[in-house]
Order: structure tokens, then C-alpha cells, then sequence
């Protein structure tokens, strides 16, 4: 099962490397982390996602608590909050495949960012799952580049 | 007014009232050593090996409750202190270490003896610092103590670089602790300790299980009133020796792998065990699914990621183990438990760990087992004993009957083989009007022997002891019960005469190979003013016994040949 956790931490060196190291030194997956300063100067919000079972979740949320630059560690729930991931796509394109290209791109409410005789890079802002989906898609074509930011996620 | 980073470092180990420091010079951190000939209030121990700097510092702290401070240099310095961290950080142990880091200009450029120490040192530290600006470090002085003593102890480490050492600020060491991201877990609630006697009340069969929790923070009155007030009989982890008199009536002994056959048959028939500042470590547990499958659990621990996660607790307290006693010492009352405790007192005389005074002995046979027996005998238990690791760490846990909190210092999660010597070492510092004792096997004695060097160069009444059988039993243990005996690696075919090393260091050494000679040089190592050797000689194939196989039920338990 598919885990948010966000994490209000100082913004100081070694904070991430505990973080990403807990995970690690057990085995653990990170699917994504997407970090930046937060609401007050000087600490940063980390959203990570994770997957696994409520046992070993209940564990990693008290494991991140006790590093010492963590101040808050938040597991949340799907109904009670918000999430948003930023996803960058270049892909090939001809004049045969363009007006399909374009058509499905517009279905995912993606902006254009560049646009050439051979290809076209978009800008799609969505859930995890939409932008997996898209991606998906997007495969019948052969994708150039492809860049995520992870997902950032708040209360609603 | 301007003072030298060597200078801001000297001023908070005094404020700390740190005394000693364990150390090992070079490159980058002669300018802090040379601060120390400024400043004879605080001994800088010279060791032999920064390895032993850390169990040094390790023993002292085990003894003493304080965090213990470890100096070593940039690169390899700082890479073998490594192993004496993480023994520290597995059982949870305070600890300062500061390395010298090579001057920040250099930093990540593979200059001499450069090594990125803050990611090696990362995953055994509580927590760790490198100092790049010296404005900072007169508050990272004080958080780092702060740190390694407070909530579940642990290490601390700091990287200063050399230019930094030798730098000049103005600012001071803050007077306050301001960590927002550090909270200690609060005072245990009246609610929870009603809620926990009540579970309690409620108990026909109540276990205590006591760890090193509390002999860290000093709970060992505390848990005798409690045990005694409620007529529960507790049984202690190999940390947690000491914390109730092994004399005691209502002492089980160490549970687990290589624990009494008592403890851990009332494992298997309680209905309501009380964790106190313990963790459910895998040599305690074996098949963890069958472990306590039939009781309750309450379980205190000031570290909340401890609670649930090896076995889930009916009621986790988060908090001080002494604190917690204390407040529920106030609720509890007597209970009926008479029939429990007549129980465990039948098994126990049923099935007590072999007596080898009385045990008939060849001339020439001499069994560990005997020779810790009168170790406890002949000191009163009135000594400090250091182990390292293997089957005489595990001889020691039985047979010696230890008295008091903080006299048995061992590795107990990391299991570090060389922790014996160097640990004796930082004790000796501390323990005043008793005898500190180090055992170690053959093998692991050879991990730290060049501590010989340091225990000459300091005199320190030091009482070492080599049990030689030639081999790495504990895990020839393992071959011979579990790998059809194949001995692979475990025989130490080629040892040094250890009489003649310890003379060749300047320590008078004997070497013991007969059953009647033992309590006479036990006698005469305690009337020795300054260190001594004792080598016994042991037969090859002794085994620890009693013995759970490991990962397996407690009901499989072996109790050994004759018992």
C-alpha cells in the first residue's frame, strides 16, 4: 500500500541524509521525495512516498521522529489532504502523429512548453496516478525525456 | 572576548565536568591535544588504537552514567573508532567523539587523511555534526552532550576541521538548550499508571523483564521496591544484570538464548509480563511468533519507536523507566501470587544451573564455569566485571552473582569481540575501593592486546583474565551443534604465550591450568596493587549451556549433559 508522509524538519545539512539512510539501511522503498522550504523560514516540508504495511509504517513514522532535526512527522490520509506532483515530457513528434499527440495532451490538461517539427515538450501538473497514466500513454510514442518532481502534498 | 576553537572545546568539557578524555593524537588534532597541556584539570588518556579509545570511553560511561568523551584524528583515526561507536550505540550508551577533519578548504578533495566521517559515522551516531563555521561551535559543544545523555542515551559525534580548531570567536557557549526538533516523551500520566496497576491487579502469573533501561537510569531500588511491594518475580536481559540482586527470591536470572532455565519456562507460563527499558532483541525472543504468545505485555521504554515494533504491547508507556516506578510504586499493593511464585521457585530447584564447586573434577579439568563461580565467591560479587564476547561472556551472565547496577559492562547488541580490555580500561577511571575484572577469551583479547601498553603506562589496578581454550567457542559451539561440527576458522592453532606478552608489557602474569590452584590466585590477583594476567588454560570443547537454538521456541530449550 502507497503511503504519503510529510515531514517538517530543520533546514539544516544532514537532515535529508538521516532521512533517505533510515530507509535504506532497512530496505525500504522511496517511490518519490519532493522537498522545499516551508511555512516558516528556516524549516523545509518533505513529502515522501512509500510503500508497505501499517506495522512498518507505524514504525518509520517513529524512527523519523527521532532524528533530531525532524519536528513533525505526518502520515496523510488520502481524504484528509491534497496531493500534486509536477511532470516534465518530451516527446517524439511527427506531422503523422502531432494532432493525436496534441489531443491527448489537452485530455490531461498539459501545457505546452516547446514545440518543433520533431518533437514537444509538455508541462502536466496531477496526481501520481494520473501522470503514471499518462506516462503510460505517452508510450506508444517514444518519450525523449521524462522528469518528476515527486509529490508535494498538504492538509486540505 | 576572543578565544580559540581548542579553547571553546577545553571550557565545555569542564562545564560538562568531564574529567577524562580517551585519545589518540594525529594531524589534525594537534592543536586540540596541545590545549590539553594547558589545562591538567581534564587527563587526556593516551590509548594504543582509537578503537579502544571509544570502548574506553564506553566502560567509563557504563560505570558512571556520564557521557565519556573519545578524541581521534581525520581519516583512519576517525574510521576506527567506528566499531566502538556503534557498540555504544546498541546499547544506547552516552558518548562524545570528537575527530579532527582536515581544514575546510581541502574538505572533499581525497586530501591526506581526509574521510567523509559524518556519512561513515551517520548510521551509529544519535547524532553528528560537522563544524564548519566557529560560530557554531560553542552551541554544538553543548547540544552534543545534551544529546548523547538525554531521552535513550546514545553517541554523539563532532568534525571539526583543523583550521577551525585554531580559529578565534567571540561567541560564547549558550547557557540554554534550544532544539525544537529534540522533545523528551513527558511525564508518565496518572491515567496510564492506573490504567497499568489495574492491568496488573488483573495478573495471576506477572513477569517482570528487565533491561538495560534500568540500569541506565538507575532504577534498580525502584524495581526491588516494586517487585518486592507486588511479590513478582523478575528475570533481567544480559544489559540488565545487576538490577536486581541475583540473590534474590524473586531473581530468575538473564532469560534468552543462553538464559536460566527458569526464566525463560516462566516466559512460556506467564500471563502478564512487564518490559521495563527493554527492546525484545532477537536473543531474547528465538521464534518471535511463539514468544509471550499466551500473555499480556506492558511495555515502558523512553524511546518510542521501540514500543510495538518487535512485539505489540497491550499497554506502551513511553517514558523513564525510573520515573515510571516510581510513580506506580505509590498505586501498587500486594498481590496474590503466592502459587506463581511457588511455581517458579519449584522449577528453579528442579532444574537450577549445574553447581561446579561441588562437581567432581578431573586434576587437570578446569571449567569456566567454576572459575566465575569463585570469582563472585571469593570478590562478594563486589567487583566490576568486563566482558568481551562469546561463551565466557555468557559464563559470566550465569555464574557470577552480580549485586549491583553498573558493575557488568558488555556488548551486548553489537557483540563486539576486543570490547573487554579497553572498556576495563575507561571503568577503572571511574570505580573507586572495588576491583575491575576483564575477561576475555583467547580470540578476543588478541583484538585489543596492545591495550596492555596503555594499562601499564597508566598502572591500573586492573585484574585481566584470558580464558585460553584455543579456539573461538562460541561459535565452534554453533559448528558443533549445528554444522556437524566443522570446525572452520574457529581453531586458533597458533596463539602467543600470554604470561610472556603480558611480562613483555610489564604486567606480571600466571597461567592456571588446575582446579585446586584457582581460588588462591584469585586471591592473590586481588592483593595486587597494580594490573595483573591470569590465563586459564580450559578444555577445548566446553559449551554454554542452557541453550535455546536460535530462532527457535523456548520449549526446545537444551539444558546440557548432567542436568
Amino acid at each position: 500500500m502507497k503511503y504519503v508522509i510529510s515531514i517538517l524538519m530543520d533546514d539544516k545539512s544532514g537532515a535529508l541524509a538521516r532521512i533517505t539512510e533510515l530507509f535504506t539501511s532497512r530496505g525500504y522503498n522511496v517511490d518519490s521525495i519532493c522537498s522545499g522550504e516551508a511555512e516558516n523560514i528556516g524549516t523545509h516540508r518533505l513529502t515522501l512516498v512509500t510503500d508497505g504495511d501499517d506495522q512498518r509504517i507505524n514504525h518509520i513514522l517513529k524512527l523519523l521522529k527521532n532524528i533530531v532535526y525532524i519536528f513533525e512527522v505526518t502520515l496523510l490520509k488520502p481524504d484528509e489532504s491534497v496531493s500534486l506532483e509536477l511532470m516534465l515530457i518530451k516527446v517524439k513528434m511527427n506531422s503523422e502523429n502531432r494532432a493525436q499527440i496534441i489531443q491527448l495532451a489537452n485530455a490531461y490538461e498539459a501545457s505546452i512548453i516547446e514545440m518543433n517539427g520533431k518533437s514537444a515538450s509538455f508541462r502536466v501538473v496531477g496526481s501520481a496516478s494520473l501522470l503514471d497514466g499518462m506516462t503510460a500513454v505517452f508510450r506508444e510514442f517514444k518519450i525523449i525525456e521524462l522528469s518528476r518532481t515527486g509529490e508535494a502534498a498538504i492538509h486540505k | 572576548m576572543e578565544k580559540k576553537g581548542t579553547e571553546i572545546i577545553l571550557q565545555a568539557l569542564k562545564e560538562e565536568g568531564v574529567k577524562y578524555v580517551f585519545g589518540y593524537p594525529g594531524g589534525c588534532v594537534i592543536p586540540l591535544f596541545d590545549e590539553f597541556l594547558n589545562h591538567p584539570e581534564i587527563e587526556m588518556i593516551r590509548v594504543r588504537h582509537e578503537q579502544a579509545a571509544a570502548h574506553a570511553a564506553d566502560g567509563y560511561a557504563r560505570v558512571s552514567g556520564r557521557a565519556a568523551v573519545v578524541i581521534a584524528t581525520s581519516g583512519p583515526g576517525a574510521t576506527n573508532t567506528i566499531t566502538g561507536i556503534a557498540t555504544a550505540a546498541l546499547d544506547s550508551i552516552p558518548m562524545v567523539i570528537i575527530t579532527g577533519q582536515v581544514r575546510r578548504k581541502v574538505i572533499g578533495t581525497n586530501a591526506f587523511q581526509e574521510i567523509n566521517v559524518l556519512g561513515i559515522s551517520r548510521p551509529v551516531t544519535k547524532h553528528n555534526y560537522l563544524v564548519k563555521n566557529i560560530a557554531n561551535l560553542p552551541r554544538i559543544l553543548k547540544e552534543a552532550f545534551y544529546i548523547a545523555q538525554t531521552g535513550r542515551p546514545g553517541p554523539v559525534l563532532i568534525d571539526i576541521p583543523v583550521d577551525i580548531q585554531t580559529q578565534t570567536t567571540d561567541v560564547n557557549i549558550p547557557a540554554t538548550i534550544d532544539i525544537p526538533g529534540y522533545v523528551l516523551p513527558e511525564k508518565v500520566s496518572a491515567e496510564e499508571l492506573h490504567q497499568v496497576w489495574d492491568m496488573i491487579q488483573h495478573a495471576s502469573r506477572p513477569v517482570i523483564y528487565a533491561g538495560g533501561g534500568v540500569n541506565l537510569t538507575n532504577a534498580g531500588a525502584e524495581l526491588l521496591e516494586f517487585a518486592e511491594k507486588c511479590n513478582i518475580p523478575v528475570t533481567t536481559t544480559l544489559l540488565g544484570l545487576g538490577c536486581i540482586p541475583e540473590d534474590h527470591e524473586l531473581a530468575l536470572g538473564m532469560l534468552g538464548m543462553h538464559g536460566q532455565y527458569t526464566a525463560n519456562i516462566a516466559m512460556t507460563r506467564t500471563d502478564l509480563v512487564i518490559v521495563l527499558g527493554a527492546r525484545f532483541d532477537d536473543r531474547v525472543t528465538g521464534k518471535v511468533e511463539t514468544f509471550l504468545a499466551q500473555s499480556k505485555i506492558i511495555h515502558v521504554d523512553i524511546d518510542p519507536s521501540v514500543i510495538n515494533k518487535i512485539k505489540e504491547a497491550n499497554i506502551g508507556i513511553i517514558g523513564d523507566v525510573k520515573d515510571f516506578l516510581i510513580g506506580l510504586n505509590k498505586l501498587a499493593g500486594p498481590l496474590e501470587t503466592e502459587l506463581w511464585v511457588e511455581e517458579v521457585k519449584k522449577t528453579q530447584k528442579e532444574h537450577p544451573l549445574k553447581n561446579y564447586d561441588k562437581e567432581p573434577m578431573a586434576e587437570n579439568e578446569l571449567r569456566p564455569e567454576y572459575i566465575i563461580g569463585q570469582f563472585s565467591k571469593i570478590t562478594k560479587s563486589d567487583a566490576v566485571v568486563v566482558t568481551d564476547v562469546g561463551q565466557h561472556q555468557m559464563f559470566v551472565a550465569l555464574y557470577f552473582k552480580f549485586k549491583k547496577a553498573r558493575s557488568h559492562l558488555s556488548s551486548g547488541g553489537l557483540g563486539t569481540m576486543g570490547y573487554s580490555l579497553p572498556a576495563a580500561i575507561g571503568a577503572a577511571y571511574w570505580v573507586k575501593n572495588r576491583r575491575v575484572i576483564s575477561i576475555s577469551g583467547d580470540g578476543g583479547f588478541q583484538m585489543n592486546i596492545q591495550e596492555l601498553a596503555t594499562i601499564r603506562n597508566y598502572n591500573l589496578p586492573i585484574i585481566i583474565v584470558v580464558f585460553n581454550n584455543g579456539n573461538l567457542g562460541m561459535v565452534k559451539q554453533w559448528q558443533d551443534f549445528f554444522w556437524n561440527s566443522r570446525h572452520s576458522g574457529t581453531i586458533l592453532d597458533v596463539n602467543p604465550d600470554f604470561v610472556k606478552v603480558a611480562e613483555a608489557y610489564g604486567i606480571p602474569g600466571f597461567r592456571i591450568g588446575k582446579k585446586k590452584e584457582v581460588p588462591e590466585l584469585i586471591r592473590k590477583a586481588l592483593k595486587t596493587k597494580g594490573p595483573i594476567l591470569l590465563e586459564f588454560v580450559l578444555d577445548k570443547d566446553a559449551h554454554v549451556y542452557p541453550m535455546i537454538p536460535p530462532g527457535d521456541e523456548i520449549k526446545n530449550i537444551i539444558e546440557g549433559a548432567g542436568q
